[in-house]
Parts: C-alpha cells; structure tokens; sequence
C-alpha cells in the first residue's frame, strides 16, 4: 500500500502478488493435507503398508485424486535413483505425487519427466519444471524467490 | 464354522469414479484388520455385501456393518482426523455362502485385475523410469499368469500384494 501511494507502481505489485501467494500457498498446504495430502497406512500388520502400486497408488484412485488412466509421478522425491534410498512412508506421500494428464499422453509426459520415451527426447530443465511440479510448488517457489527480492528492494529503499 | 483368515475379498466398486457392476480385491490379513475400517469405507458402504474367502475356500457374504466409534490413541485419532482418515472398530455380521474352488477364485481376480487396471497399474515401467518403457496390458497379463500360478489362497494373495503369507 505504501509502494503505491509513493507511486511504486513496480513494488506494490511485487509485494500485492507476495501477499496474494503466501496466501494461496498456505490455503493450498491446509487443504491439501486436510483433502488427501497425507496418507496413513490403516493395516499396519500389512508387509508394506506404504507401497505406491499396492498401498497408495490404488487408495489415491479410490479417493479420486488420481482419474482413471491418469499416471502419478514421484515430483521431489523419485521411485528410482536416489529415491530408492528414501522410506516408502515419506516418499509415497500424496504430496509427493504430482497428477499426469490422462490417457497416453499422461505415461509420455510421465516418460519424458525421467528419460527418452519411445524415441521422444527428455524434457528440459524449464519444462520438467513446468509438467513436472505442483501447482501449490510453483507458488512456494515464486515465494521463496519473491521475498529475499521484496526484502533487497526494500532495503535499498531505505538507503534512498 | 467361522471365517478365517487370512481372507481374499470381492467388493463393490465405489467413490468417486465407481462403476456399477465392477468387482474390487482386496484382502484382511488378520481378524483385527477385518474388524476396522476407515470413514471413507464407512461413508462410502464399501463392506456391505463384500464376499469373502478364507484359507479353506469357505465363502461368506458381509450383510450388515455397525459402527462402534473410532479407535487409535489419542494422538494417532487427532493426526487422522486431520487428515479425514479416521480409523472405526465395526461389528459385521457375516452369513456363509457356498464354497469356491480354487480355479473360480482365480478367475474371480482375474477378472477383477483385468477390469481395474487402475489399481494395478505400474506407472514407472509404463514411463520407462528403469529400463524400456513396458505396455500396460503386458503387465496386467503378468500379474493375471502370477495369480493363476498360485496353489493355495494365501499364494494368490502374495501373488497380487506385497504380502509374503505362508501356505
């Protein structure tokens, strides 16, 4: 507010999309884990409780979170590579299954997210970033950018 | 005569995206983990009706389900509340069906594998994350030819499961 009545058009639009993404990120987190972010295995007698194909896979599709035909990959925390190392209980959390499109293309994009699929080259950097991360991420990430740059400039306001 | 476990299960197919006429598997391996449930289940009436199958391929159909409350320890009860996946004790009254041969369980879950392949569905090796991209069918096929291997009640459920039961 104080950017625009200064006629910092420039600041008061950077701190007003800081202020409006904070908001939806903190929305999206709540009503994430409240809607299906987490999962609790129920049969802890079960041998693998939190196995993605057995366990969590088919208890996102039974809740809807995961359309019929629709793939789900492992965004941040992979099945492979370094992921194997990680606890099933952490990496195959909803919240770190990002929802592909439906149908064949979903398992290309789902492909070129890791690797070549079917002659098809890897995706690059901008777009694995782009088919490859949640929404709720993308705007975390705006954040983490937006507020050491809010802060910077805020700084040199003062100096002014 | 009781049921015994562990027992294979044939459900209705309910939720969001349920058909009607679609079988689902599933599996309780102890009478405790027969005896719980979730909200969902509960909300959704996915227990009313389930056919189930024990060890000795004696049948037995789910005819009522009567909630007794949640359970869980107090901070375990709030963190699934939370995340609206409240665990209920349930009382379910059971009537005996006839029994299944082996073979027609096996087709029973074939079936069932074959008609949700959204429950089997192995999303790395369709994407080809480790090695070439496979065909989704190719896998459904290997796990149907995994199940009809199986010799006994508790092999076919290792057969589709990450279980390892004895028997």
């Amino acid at each position: 507010m104080a950017d625009f009545q200064e006629g910092d058009y420039a600041g008061a639009a950077l701190n007003g999309a800081l202020a409006a993404s904070d908001l939806f990120l903190a929305g999206s987190i709540v009503k994430g884990a409240a809607k299906g972010g987490v999962y609790i295995a129920r049969n802890a007698a079960s041998k693998a409780p939190y196995s993605w194909k057995r366990e969590v896979r088919p208890w996102m599709g039974k809740q809807g979170y995961l359309k019929k035909g629709q793939h789900g990959h492992h965004w941040a925390i992979p099945q492979n590579g370094w992921g194997k190392s990680v606890p099933e209980w952490v990496k195959n959390q909803p919240l770190n299954i990002k929802a592909m499109p439906e149908g064949p293309a979903g398992a290309e994009m789902h492909g070129r997210l890791t690797g070549s699929y079917k002659g098809k080259p890897k995706f690059n950097a901008v777009e694995r970033y782009v088919h490859g991360t949640p929404t709720w991420s993308k705007v975390s990430t705006g954040a983490a950018v937006g507020h050491p740059a809010g802060a910077a400039k805020a700084q040199s306001d003062k100096r002014r | 005569m009781s049921l015994t476990f562990p027992a294979l299960a044939f459900r209705r197919d309910v939720g969001r995206y349920s058909e009607a006429g679609r079988e689902k598997v599933d599996y309780f391996l102890t009478p405790e983990d027969f005896s719980t449930c979730t909200s969902w289940d509960l909300q959704h009436g996915s227990r009313v009706g389930m056919v189930l199958v024990g060890p000795d391929l004696q049948c037995w159909k789910v005819v009522s389900v009567i909630d007794q409350g949640v359970v869980g320890p107090f901070w375990g009860r709030l963190l699934r509340f939370l995340v609206q996946q409240s665990v209920h004790r349930i009382d379910q009254q059971v009537e005996a069906l006839e029994p299944m041969t082996l073979e027609q369980v096996k087709d029973r879950v074939a079936a069932s594998i074959q008609a949700n392949p959204d429950d089997w569905r192995d999303d790395e090796a369709i994407a080809g994350e480790a090695g070439p991209p496979r065909e989704e069918q190719e896998l459904l096929d290997e796990l149907e030819a995994s199940v009809r291997a199986a010799a006994s009640l508790p092999q076919i459920i290792n057969a589709f499961s990450s279980e390892q039961l004895e028997g």
